[in-house]
This record gives C-alpha cells, sequence and structure tokens, in this order.
C-alpha cells in the first residue's frame, strides 16, 4: 500500500520540467516526497505538514486496526509522525519517504500494543469474547467491523499484523517481509494461524463451514 | 504448510469490513504539527549546547567583516590569479554588502551527479558554486552568503544525459525574454525569506 501510495500521481520534481510554484497547499500534490523532504531538510518545517496531510487517513486504519481503537491509533501515529521527523535525515531514499514512514507505523504500532498489553493483562478468554460477538454480521459491512475488530484484537499481535498486512492491506508477502522484517515463510505462518484462529472464534456466530 | 483456499475466502470475507476506510479526527494534522515543532525547537536547543565547531551553521555576517572577508579572498583570489595567470569573475561580489545572509539552497534529484548553482550573484557562471551531497540520497545543497535584496537562480544539473537547466521547482518564477525559466528568492530586508515562513521557498532557507 506504501509504495502506491508514494507512486500515486506525485510528480519528481527531479524531473528537468518544473512548474511554478504558487507555494498554496494546495499545490503540494505537484511535489514529490523527495522535493518535500529537500524542502524540510533545508529548514522549512512548515512544509511537513505536506507529508502529514499526504499520509495520515491512510496510515490511520492501519493503527486503527492495530490497535482496535481510534484513540490509541491517533497516539501512535502522531508519535510515528513525530519520530519520523526527527530522523528524516536518516531517510534514505527520500522520494520513497511514505513507504519509511510505513515502516516506523509499524513498528510505532507494536511498540505501543506491546506497552499496553503490559499496562491491561486482558482477563478475558475468547469464550466470553464470542458472547460479545454480533449474532447477524453480515447484514452490511459496518455491522461486521465491531465483531470482527473484537475478534482482530484477540489474536497475538505478530499474527494481527501479518493478517492485517496481507488481508487488509493487500500487500504480497514480499512487500510484507520487507516492511516486517520478518521472513517470507515466518509470515505465511502467522498469516495461517491468524486464519485458524479467526475461524475458530467466529465459525459459530457467522457459521462458518 | 498448506495452502487452503477456504483459508482464504474467509480472509477475505473477514478482512472486508476491515478495509473500511479511517479518517484520521480533523485536528490531527495540528495536533502532530504542534509536537513536530516542539520536536524542531528541542534538537535547535540541543544543537545550540554543541560546541561551536559541530553546530549547525548559521551566519549573519555584517557589513565590516564583509569588507574584511571579501578584502582576505581579494587577496588569495588575486594571489592565485596571478600564478595561474587567470582573472576571477567573482573578485568585486559584497562590496557593497550592507548585511550578508547566508541562503541554503537544496534540490533533491536522485539521478544527478554534480549540480551547480547560477544566479545574479555568481554572474550566472556555472562553475563557480557547486552544490555538495547530504548523505541523503538524491539531496543537494550549498550554502552561499547574499545580499540583502531580490536575486534570481537556478540549478544546472548534470546527468546521464547530459547537462540540465532547472528552476527551483518550489521558488516564485521568472522567464527572461528568451523564454528560460529562473527562480526568485528576496532576501533580508524585504522580509520573505526566514526559515520556515515561506511555502513557496522550498528549496532555499537563509539565515
Amino acid at each position: 500500500m506504501a509504495d502506491k501510495a508514494v507512486a500515486k500521481g506525485m510528480r519528481d520534481a527531479s524531473t528537468s520540467d518544473p512548474q511554478p510554484a504558487s507555494g498554496s497547499p494546495s499545490n503540494v500534490h505537484e511535489f514529490s516526497d523527495g522535493a518535500i523532504v529537500g524542502q524540510i531538510l533545508g529548514g522549512d518545517v512548515d512544509a511537513y505538514a505536506y507529508l502529514v496531510r499526504r499520509y495520515q487517513d491512510s496510515y490511520f486504519r492501519f493503527a486503527t486496526r492495530m490497535l482496535g481503537n481510534r484513540d490509541d491509533a491517533d497516539d501512535a501515529l502522531q508519535s510515528a509522525f513525530v519520530r519520523a521527523f526527527r530522523k528524516l535525515a536518516e531517510c534514505r531514499d527520500p522520494n520513497r519517504f511514505g513507504a519509511w514512514l510505513y515502516q516506523i507505523v509499524i513498528n510505532e504500532c507494536r511498540t505501543f500494543a506491546l506497552r499496553r498489553d503490559r499496562r491491561e493483562r486482558r482477563m478475558v478468554r475468547e469464550e466470553g469474547e464470542l458472547a460479545e460477538l454480533p449474532s447477524d454480521p453480515l447484514v452490511n459491512d459496518s455491522s461486521e467491523l465491531p465483531g470482527v475488530q473484537r475478534a482482530l484484537d484477540q489474536l497475538d499481535s505478530d499474527q494481527r499484523e501479518a493478517f492485517i498486512l496481507k488481508y487488509v492491506e493487500e500487500m504480497s508477502y514480499e512487500e510484507m517481509s520487507r516492511f516486517t522484517g520478518a521472513s517470507v515463510s515466518a509470515l505465511k505462518m502467522r498469516v495461517k494461524r491468524a486464519c485458524d484462529r479467526l475461524r475458530r472464534m467466529l465459525d459459530q456466530t457467522w457459521s462458518l463451514s | 504448510m498448506k495452502d487452503h483456499s477456504n483459508d482464504d475466502e474467509l480472509a477475505h470475507r473477514i478482512a472486508r469490513p476491515l478495509r473500511a476506510s479511517e479518517r484520521a479526527d480533523a485536528t490531527f494534522e495540528a495536533r502532530a504539527m504542534s509536537a513536530v515543532y516542539a520536536a524542531a525547537r528541542e534538537e535547535l536547543v540541543r544543537n545550540a549546547a554543541r560546541p561551536w565547531w559541530i553546530r549547525s551553521r548559521t551566519v549573519r555576517i555584517t557589513p565590516l567583516a564583509t569588507l574584511a572577508l571579501a578584502a582576505g579572498l581579494a587577496v588569495m583570489v588575486l594571489g592565485a590569479a596571478s600564478l595561474l595567470n587567470i582573472r576571477s569573475p567573482t573578485s568585486a561580489v559584497a562590496a557593497r554588502a550592507d548585511t550578508v545572509h547566508v541562503v541554503r539552497f537544496v534540490l533533491v534529484n536522485s539521478a544527478a551527479k554534480r549540480v551547480a548553482l547560477v544566479g545574479n550573484f555568481n554572474q550566472w557562471q556555472k562553475n563557480t558554486t557547486l552544490l555538495h551531497g547530504t548523505g541523503t540520497a538524491g539531496v543537494w545543497t550549498v550554502d552561499v552568503p547574499l545580499q540583502t535584496g531580490r536575486h534570481e537562480y537556478a540549478f544546472i544539473v548534470y546527468d546521464q544525459n547530459g547537462e540540465h537547466w532547472i528552476a527551483d521547482p518550489f521558488a516564485d518564477q521568472v522567464r527572461d525574454d528568451f523564454g528560460t525559466e529562473s527562480s526568485v528568492i528576496s532576501v533580508g530586508a524585504t522580509g520573505a525569506e526566514e526559515p520556515g515562513a515561506g511555502r513557496g521557498r522550498a528549496g532555499t532557507t537563509a539565515s
């Protein structure tokens, strides 16, 4: 997803056909990530807002699915953006800032989930959670979401992350491997285990066969 | 590991509602930028605490210092010129300076093998002011002392396809009588050039 976002209509300012810049925020779409990163590294902190605006929504979905609620996702994403700003000079390929930021977001969500899990040990077993799942979750997507999210929350964080990257963000295993640092075989195993657990949790309420 | 097509179908079915878009809160950008500004201020404080020889440079040159520097440079340039039997094209720079501001020019170009800065401040000489790589791939910078006022400039990028004239994509543009585009920077007294002040001045910062 990140690669697609990076490639999506961003004109590379390194080409020899620059357009006049009015300086208005709407013109940010004219510029590549690399050009904006260059501006920031040159001292214009304001320009970072362009990158925040460009990536906040797409990465907010990932964070929300990983952490299970918008408040935690908001905190984790804020932290990721600040971390990325502090390390901006270490971004090896500014034109792929989005992909680089995505790795930071993934790591931030992992850390956030770990800290939260330590703080709030879950006492509820899967059986208890099942009772809360919607009885007829297939009416439409919006009614399915809370129940599916609760089931997702029960997974180990590495399984949850692998499942989201594979089926929500629709990455290939090779892309997932690049972003997470895990091997393709390990990621396949995590996805398999995630599917098995989700099947067990949702089997009764969804009448899965 | 067996590949269960049923697992794949189930996974897609489960993922469908999870793919619903989520928008960050309307205040997210403002809050994120507030945190970023705080981080930038911390960096400034940390930087100021470093010994001067490893600090980031922010230089403002007074007229007296400029004249002294120009005189020193002139001696060096004339000495070198007499040795090499050449004439310096830029020996008169800064003689009329009120205050000289150091302006950082930045260009991002991953294909460039060499980048030069040309402008009215170096008589558009393409071998006078070369940008250097920053260590971050494709990011080229150079700091240039400029007098207060309006300056026109452009980058010359040398890549495998030859040399290209490139106006700064983030700065205001002007076009000469022959249709060539250059960029414009206003330094100092006009108040237009301070770090972070100008959204339209992406390629340069001044101090």
